[in-house]
């Protein structure tokens, strides 16, 4: 039997999500992303600077060969992050988001409560919803919610 | 006529678009998203959706992040 992960109705070899910050230019970044032979990369959604020239990161990222995963990092309010997929799709992307909603700064563990709610108005929305977020009991959502969300876990701490 | 774009103030022509605000900034409209004050403006509409005085317009795109 293949050994594959379906995110959403998409089926991938890798399971290996990777991100495209921090690195010192893209040339690295694109030479990093075949060595990782990941098929999924997530991306941010910013103001655009137009004080700055206008290469883009979409030209060194081809969409037909990656799944682009645009990412609410940095959000810290449910509508914020809300705001920022709806944004995300109507520029281009599919509609798989990887959702955060920032409870700690410090940390980056989520304000689950607002996690959650944002997931309900995504999913509504036509979302597939990969939220970021931990195990905690006290504010874990159910069984069918994470169904909807068709289950795509990140650990908060892990490498972003 | 004055907007503001991205949080700067900025003169456009008397007529402009979305589309053709746009244009003069060089941008993509097939890499970006576009809110006319807080509300999105799809873009089949960019060539329709007039510009007033005092719109505020912000424009995302996507960048190395996650």
């Amino acid at each position: 039997m293949a050994d594959t992960l379906t995110l959403g109705g998409r089926t991938f070899r890798s399971r290996l999500l990777v991100g495209t910050g921090k690195y010192p230019d893209y040339p690295t970044m694109v030479r990093a992303l075949e060595a990782s032979g990941a098929e999924i990369v997530t991306v941010a959604v910013r103001r655009v600077n137009l004080d700055r020239a206008k290469e883009s990161l979409l030209d060194h990222v081809d969409p037909k060969r990656y799944t682009l995963l645009p990412n609410t990092a940095g959000c810290y309010t449910e509508e914020d992050a809300v705001r920022t997929c709806l944004l995300a799709r109507e520029a281009g992307m599919a509609d798989m988001v990887k959702l955060e909603v920032i409870g700690d700064e410090k940390t980056l563990f989520p304000d689950t409560p607002a996690l959650l709610s944002a997931a309900k108005r995504l999913v509504k929305e036509g979302f597939v919803v990969l939220p970021y977020t931990n195990d905690d009991s006290s504010s874990f959502p159910t069984r069918t919610t994470i169904r909807s969300w068709r289950n795509g876990w990140r650990t908060p701490g892990a490498p972003r | 006529m004055e907007i503001v774009v991205n949080g700067d103030p900025r003169g456009v022509a008397p007529g402009s678009t979305v589309a053709s605000l746009l244009r003069e900034l060089s941008l993509p409209a097939t890499r970006v998203a576009v809110e006319r004050n807080r509300e999105i403006v799809r873009k089949s509409e960019y060539d329709a959706v007039a510009l007033s005085t005092g719109d505020r317009i912000e424009i995302v795109t996507f960048v190395g992040g996650g």
